[in-house]
């Protein structure tokens, strides 16, 4: 994967270039405002990390410089801690994700991760399948080897988002954020009380196990193999 | 510094402005009163001498000569020095009768100043230039050509002049008295306020050098000057408040974040200090991350409080219904509840629309509920209800817990305070400092009750209708 990284703080890049090598991609730094809107410009990536407070153009303009110039490569925004507005403001702009600093770098790569495939669009789906979990987005039917189960809403939006992203390891803040609407972090096991219940139901009266729990990481969704 | 000078007050600028208003407009009364009254007269005083001419005519074209004559003569007797005559002859100038030297005659209207010289002995004109004091007569007359004569009528127009020269110095005077009336009265209103303004100078400036607690004078009046001090002085109380929020936060970061970090010093230390297998530093660095995770964590939460409290949040807002904010709350937080053998009940969640930002809301009602689930001992009955008290909308969290002493309850909202018996449970100590401070965002309250047993938060935020009407108060 290709990622355009334009980040003026030295230990902040160091830590995401590094950790995207370890990883065995292929990062780009650019530690100023100009030369990462040069670049994101001119070269082509899978996906792009941009600070929020840049020296010379600032990363709200560069995203909006990218979408208006009709690239639609995936942006993730870096916020500081004391921008509560930076999030709304970033999304605005036309980025795809944000991260809150400091962050965890597995948290920055299952990100990437679940953006860099969403590009080229697909046409909306209204099945989804996954080995022999299969999801009707019309009729709001799921179905494992052909019985249906009966899910509540929530749940249903919990499955629905990771058979979207199958084979991603979704952290407990991406959920949070994208099934829940929670921005902030809670105290009690909000995600593995959910994730329990929906296991019980498509997982327990199975032979094999999808949802699977990855430690310090998050929870990833697959064929069983 | 400005330094007060009743002269350079604005309340004595104002009363300049109005003196020169004042001044403008009776010169302007007296002067039309001098042109109205001039111009009467001289049109009465011309009216007086064209009507003795045509008698005088008419005499001359009925009866001739001797009719003319005999008018003449009626005239002449009541001569004055304020009223002339004057018959000669055309053909050589010869007089014939009157009181003025017949060379005097003009054709028409003349309006002329008579020097001694030309009188020519006559009494009536030196009476009349003996009352004046530059010796000379003003004479308004009119001659004419009847028949072989040479006749003139005349007035002395002095009094015209005269009643001038009275209506200029009744100006000149005028002018005077009200010059000095307004800024007398000027100076008079303008010390009452000057000495306010400086009260309020002073305190201010006592403020400046620190006393944040002081407030300016608010006198009983009501006037425009109490509303501004009273509108700074609740900006300053605001000031005092955020200035004190941003003193506690800092000491916090201090307290709280020195903890940890130290901590995690003497864990790091003690793993230095000799070597180990690479199973006990993974285990010693995991630890590290863990402890330095907390610290963020906490350096959010009061960084967070902070800027809610700063109240840039409020562009946020929107109309929403608290019932439903409370509801996806709750759904989201039964089974978290059900798991740790707790019973979370929401059936009584009374619509009522507020405005408010629903992130910040929801947030508020998930750490109430955390910290019900986490402090109640199971099996716990936690119970949440929203129900319109008048013009307010009341959100109760109750749980059937150990509660707190009456002692305590004030204090739990404040940041990192934390009870005794919950030292031992993970957590910040800021979750209902956050509570806090969300609700105060919304013009709320929020008050921690007996709930016998268990405690009650009650939270009680204004309706959105009560809302806007504050809003636009305060955008007046």
């Amino acid at each position: 994967m290709k990622v355009l990284v334009i980040e003026d703080d030295r230990s902040t890049a160091d830590y995401v270039t590094g950790g995207l090598k370890e990883e065995g991609h292929d990062p780009d730094h650019a530690a100023s405002g100009p030369i990462g809107l040069e670049l994101a410009c001119t070269r082509d990536y899978d996906a792009m990390v941009i600070d929020r407070m840049l020296p010379g153009i600032d990363g709200l303009s560069i995203v909006r410089a990218l979408r208006s110039s009709g690239r639609d490569t995936p942006v993730i925004f870096l916020t500081s801690v004391s921008g509560l507005d930076d999030r709304v403001e970033g999304l605005e702009a036309g980025a795809d994700d944000y991260l809150v600093k400091p962050f965890a770098f597995s948290e920055l790569m299952a990100r990437l991760n679940a953006l860099a495939r969403r590009s080229p669009m697909r046409k909306e789906e209204t099945v989804l399948t996954v080995g022999d979990l299969e999801m009707n987005l019309i009729a709001r039917t799921v179905k494992r080897e052909g019985r249906e189960i009966d899910l509540q809403p929530r749940e249903f939006r919990l499955l629905e988002y990771m058979m979207r992203n199958r084979g991603r390891v979704l952290t407990r803040t991406m959920l949070l954020e994208r099934v829940w609407d929670f921005h902030f972090d809670p105290k009690t096991n909000v995600v593995e009380t959910h994730v329990s219940r929906l296991r019980g139901k498509v997982d327990r009266p199975y032979a094999t196990e999808m949802i699977k729990t990855i430690r310090g990481a998050g929870y990833v969704l697959n064929v069983p193999s | 510094m400005f330094r007060p000078e009743p002269f350079r007050s604005t309340s004595f600028r104002v009363a300049l402005l109005y003196t020169v208003f004042f001044l403008g407009s009776v010169l302007a009364i007296l002067g039309i009163t001098y042109v109205a009254a001039s111009s009467e007269m001289a049109g009465i005083l011309r009216s007086a001498v064209s009507d003795d001419m045509r008698i005088l005519r008419q005499a001359f074209h009925a009866g001739g000569e001797g009719a003319l004559l005999e008018r003449m003569d009626d005239l002449t007797e009541s001569a004055s020095e304020d009223r002339f005559f004057m018959m000669r002859q055309s053909s050589d100038g010869a007089a014939i009768a009157g009181n003025m030297p017949p060379d005097l005659w003009r054709d028409g209207w003349t309006d002329e100043k008579l020097s001694q010289n030309t009188f020519d002995g006559s009494e009536d004109l030196k009476r009349a230039a003996s009352r004046n004091s530059d010796g000379e007569v003003l004479l308004l007359g009119l001659g004419e050509r009847i028949g072989p004569f040479d006749v003139m009528i005349g007035r002395n127009s002095h009094v015209l002049d005269e009643t001038q020269e009275i209506i200029l110095s009744a100006m000149l005077w005028g002018a005077l008295v009200t010059t000095l009336l307004a800024l007398v009265g000027g100076f008079i209103v303008s010390v009452g306020p000057t000495r306010r303004v400086d009260e309020i100078a002073a305190t201010t400036r006592r403020i400046v050098e620190g006393r944040l607690d002081l407030r300016l004078p608010v006198s009983k009046r009501r006037d425009e000057l109490d509303r501004l001090a009273t509108d700074i002085n609740t900006m300053l109380a605001r000031i005092e408040t955020l200035l004190s929020s941003l003193k506690q936060v800092s000491a916090d970061i201090a307290h709280d974040l020195r903890t940890p970090l130290a901590r995690l010093r003497q864990k790091l230390e003690v793993v230095r200090r000799q070597p180990r297998s690479p199973d006990e530093y993974e285990t010693a660095i995991d630890a590290a991350i863990e402890e330095s995770d907390a610290a963020i964590e906490t350096f959010n939460a009061l960084l967070r409080i902070a800027q809610i409290e700063a109240g840039t949040r409020k562009s946020r807002f929107r109309r929403l219904d608290l019932a439903n904010v409370v509801r996806k709350t709750c759904d989201i937080y039964g089974e978290v509840a059900a798991d740790e053998e707790h019973e979370l009940i929401w059936k009584h969640l009374e619509p009522g629309e507020i405005e408010g930002d629903e992130e910040l809301l929801t947030q508020a009602v998930a750490n109430l509920l955390e910290n019900a689930i986490r402090h109640v001992p199971a099996p716990g009955r936690i119970e949440v209800a929203v129900s319109i008290q008048n013009e307010r909308i009341r959100l109760d969290i109750a749980d059937d817990g150990p509660g707190v002493s009456e002692n305590e309850r004030e204090r739990i909202f404040e940041r990192l305070y934390r009870l005794d018996r919950s030292r031992t449970t993970p957590g910040s100590g800021l979750g209902l400092s956050l509570v806090a401070a969300i609700v105060e965002l919304h013009s709320g309250t929020v008050e921690a009750l007996d709930n016998a047993p268990g405690l009650r938060i009650r939270i009680e935020l204004p309706t959105a209708h009560a809302a806007l009407s504050t809003q636009n108060y305060e955008t007046v």
